[in-house]
C-alpha cells in the first residue's frame, strides 16, 4: 500500500479505534463504571464544566486517577515500542530486531535493578524518581557503549551494531543475575520489574513520558522513504542523496531514547516491537511510509488490550511483559514457520 | 583552455587522485578528464580500483590526495542531494531487503527530486511506467522485488537509477547478471539515450568485446593507477591488453558487430591455473 487517500483514512479509523477502546478499558476493572458515566466524566474534565452531583467522588478518582493515566501510558509505550521495532527492523536491515536487540532494555533493566539492590544495602534512593531515572540512564549508556563498540566500523553497519548490542546485552543480562543473587529474599521486586508492568503509572510519570514520546514518534514517522531506500543498500542510498550514517545514528538514537523512557515507566515489555511491524508488514507491505504510523497504532492497541486483559479480566493480574510474551511468542513462531514455508526471506 | 564555454566544461577532471582503504592504497595519483555526451568504459583487471573510482565519482568517497572537479566545481561543495539530481548509480549485486514491489523500488529513483512527505504526480508515475517498459520489467512492476532473479533484479536496478533523471549514470558491472539479449538491450537503451544527449554513461565493464561495442572511450585502471584513456579503437590494442591483463589478445574489426572485437588467450609461457 502506498500513502494516499485509503491510507490517511485508515489511519483516522485506527486512532477512532484507539479512543473507543480507551473508553471501554476505563469501564472495566474492579469497579464496573457505565460508559455513559465515563464519557460525563471526561468530558466534563475536559470542558472544566462542574461534575454533576449524581456521580461519586471514588468513581471520578478511579477514572482519572489511576485508570486514565495507565490507559494512555498503554497507548503511549505499546504504540512507541511498535514504531521503535519498524524503525529498528529498517535502520539493521534486520526483519527480527526490534528495541531489545540492541541492548537498550537490558541496559535500562541494569539501571533499574541496580537502584534496587543499593536500596537494599542500605543507599537511601527515593524509588519514585531513581528507578526511571536510573533506568534512562542505563538505556543511554549502553547505547553508548554499542556504539563505541561498533565505531571503527566506519559505515556502521547493521551487522556490526546487531553484534554489539549482543555483547553488551549479554554482560549486562549476567550483571542483572548477579544483583539477583545479591538481593536474596527481595529478589521478588527485581523480577516484578524485569516482568513489566503499567500498574501504578501516575500523572508524573506520565508528563515526563507524553511529550518525548510524541515528539519522537512525528520525528520517525518522517523518515519513512529514507526508511524504504535504506533497504536497498548504503551504496544506492548514498547515490540517491542519504547520509547514512548520519541517518542510521540519529535514527537509532531517537528510537533508544523513546525505548529507554518505555522502560523506565513500565519495565521490559518484549514482543510488542516485533510482532507489530513483522504482522502489519504482511498486511500493508514494506513501504514505512505506511508502516510506521501503522505500528505505532496497533501497538497502542495491542499493549492496551493486554494491559485491561490482565488488569480488569484475569482473576488476579499477571505482569503485562509475561503476558506479551506469551501471547506474542507463539504467535511469532506461527508468522516464522509460515514465511519458511511460503519461501519468502525473512 | 580559455574557449571553453560552459557547454563545454568537462563533467569531471581528477588531478592527482589517490584513495586507501585504511592502508591499502586503491587509487593512485589518477588524473583525467571525463567529457559529456558520451559512454567511457572503465576496464582493468580485478582488484585494480574500477569500483572505487566509480565512487569517488559520484561523490560517496573522498579521496584522501588530489581533487574532484565535477563541472568544474569541487564535488565536495555539492549537497548530497544536488548531487544525486543528477548523478546515478547502479550498484553491482543489487540487493533489496524486504518485500517491496518492482514499482516501489523504481519509484525510489525519484526521491532526490521529491518533497519530505510529497508523493509522485502523474507525470512521475507515467515516466515510471515508461522507463519499466524500456527495461523489459513492466510485466514484474507488482511482484515482490525479492522473489525476482539475479538478472531482473539488476534490471529493475538500472531501472531505478534512470527514475532519477540522471544527466550521467554510473554502471558498475551492471550487465554482470544478464543474459545475452537483455545486456545487450540494456546497452542498446543507454547507447540510444547517449546519442539524443539526454545522458553520459560511465560504465565499468568486464567484457572487453561489450565495451568495444558500446563504449566511445575507455579507461584502463592497472594496479590502482590510470594506465590509459582514449577513443576505444586506441585504447583496445594488443600491446596494450598485453600489459594490462597479461595475455595475447587478437583485435579485429568486425563487420557483423560494426566494432572492434578482441580474442585472448594465454601466452604460451604462462603456467596454466594452478
Amino acid at each position: 500500500m502506498q500513502p494516499g487517500q485509503p491510507f490517511v483514512i485508515s489511519l483516522v479509523l485506527l486512532a477512532v479505534l484507539v479512543l473507543l477502546c480507551a473508553a471501554l478499558a476505563a469501564t472495566l476493572g474492579f469497579l464496573q463504571i457505565p460508559l455513559q458515566e465515563v464519557g460525563t466524566v471526561f468530558s466534563a474534565k475536559l470542558l472544566q464544566r462542574p461534575l454533576p452531583q449524581e456521580i461519586d467522588a471514588t468513581t471520578v478518582s478511579v477514572l482519572f486517577n489511576v485508570r486514565l493515566p495507565r490507559i494512555l501510558a498503554a497507548i503511549l509505550i505499546g504504540g512507541a515500542l511498535a514504531l521503535c521495532g519498524a524503525v529498528f527492523q529498517a535502520v539493521l536491515l534486520n526483519p527480527l530486531a526490534d528495541p531489545y536487540t540492541l541492548g537498550i532494555s537490558t541496559g535500562a533493566a541494569f539501571g533499574a535493578s541496580l537502584v534496587i539492590v543499593l536500596q537494599i544495602f542500605g543507599l537511601a534512593l527515593p524509588t519514585a524518581v531513581s528507578v526511571p531515572l536510573f533506568a534512562f540512564l542505563g538505556g543511554m549508556a549502553t547505547l553508548a557503549v554499542v556504539l563505541y563498540l561498533a565505531a571503527d566500523d566506519n559505515s556502521l553497519s547493521s551487522t556490526t551494531l546487531i553484534l554489539a548490542g549482543v555483547i553488551v546485552s549479554a554482560i549486562l543480562s549476567a550483571a542483572i543475575g548477579f544483583f539477583k543473587f545479591l538481593a536474596d529474599e527481595q529478589v521478588g521486586i527485581i523480577i516484578f520489574w524485569l516482568m513489566g508492568s503499567l500498574a501504578g503509572v501516575s500523572w508524573g510519570q506520565l508528563y515526563m513520558l507524553a511529550p518525548f514520546t510524541l515528539a519522537g514518534v512525528l520525528v520517525l514517522c518522517a523518515f519513512g522513504r529514507d526508511l524504504n531506500i535504506m533497504a536497498a543498500g548504503d551504496r544506492t542510498a548514498a547515490s540517491l542523496g542519504i547520509s547514512i550514517q548520519r541517518l542510521r545514528l540519529f535514527l537509532v538514537c531517537i528510537c533508544s531514547l523513546l525505548t529507554a523512557l518505555a522502560v523506565s515507566v513500565a519495565g521490559i515489555i518484549g514482543f510488542v516491537g516485533l510482532i507489530v511491524p513483522h504482522f502489519l508488514r504482511h498486511l500493508s507491505g514494506p513501504d514505512n511510509r505506511v508502516l510506521l504510523p501503522y505500528s505505532f497504532f496497533a501497538g497502542a492497541l495491542l499493549l492496551l488490550a493486554a494491559d485491561t486483559l490482565t488488569r480488569a479480566v484475569l482473576p488476579s493480574e499477571v505482569p503485562i511483559g509475561v503476558l506479551t510474551a506469551l501471547l506474542g511468542g507463539p504467535f511469532f513462531c506461527f508468522l516464522f514457520k509460515k514465511r519458511q514455508k511460503d519461501g519468502g526471506i525473512f | 583552455m580559455a574557449a571553453y564555454s560552459k557547454q563545454e566544461r568537462p563533467l569531471w577532471q581528477l588531478d592527482g587522485v589517490s584513495f586507501a582503504y585504511r592502508d591499502k592504497p586503491a587509487l593512485k595519483q589518477i588524473n583525467c578528464v571525463l567529457e559529456s555526451g558520451r559512454c567511457i568504459g572503465i576496464l582493468g583487471p580485478n582488484g585494480c580500483g574500477k569500483s572505487t573510482l566509480l565512487d569517488v565519482l559520484a561523490g560517496l568517497l573522498q579521496p584522501q590526495h588530489g581533487r574532484v572537479l565535477f563541472q568544474g566545481k569541487s564535488i565536495r561543495q555539492y549537497r548530497r542531494r544536488d548531487l544525486a539530481r543528477c548523478l546515478a548509480l547502479v550498484p553491482q549485486n543489487f540487493r533489496i531487503r524486504f518485500d517491496f514491489s518492482v514499482r516501489e523500488v523504481v519509484e525510489m529513483g525519484l526521491h532526490p527530486h521529491l518533497q519530505r512527505f510529497a508523493l509522485p504526480t502523474a507525470a512521475d508515475r507515467e515516466q515510471i511506467n515508461t522507463i519499466m517498459q524500456q527495461t523489459d520489467i513492466l510485466a514484474l512492476a507488482e511482484r515482490p522485488v525479492t522473489r525476482l532473479s539475479g538478472g531482473e533484479q539488476q534490471r529493475v536496478a538500472v531501472a531505478r537509477a534512470l527514475a532519477q533523471r540522471p544527466q550521467v549514470l554510473l554502471l558498475d558491472e551492471a550487465t554482470a547478471s544478464l543474459d545475452i539479449h537483455h545486456s545487450l538491450a540494456m546497452l542498446e537503451l543507454l547507447k540510444n539515450r547517449v546519442a539524443d544527449g539526454q545522458l553520459s554513461v560511465i560504465a565499468v565493464l568486464h567484457d572487453l568485446n561489450l565495451a568495444a561495442r558500446f563504449c566511445d572511450e575507455l579507461i584502463l585502471l592497472h594496479e590502482g593507477g590510470c594506465h590509459s584513456q582514449g577513443p576505444t579503437a586506441h585504447i583496445l590494442q594488443p600491446h596494450v591488453l598485453q600489459a594490462v591483463y597479461g595475455v595475447e589478445a587478437a583485435v579485429q574489426y568486425n563487420p557483423f558487430t560494426q566494432s572492434q572485437q578482441v580474442s585472448l588467450r594465454l601466452p604460451a609461457s604462462s603456467p596454466p591455473c594452478q
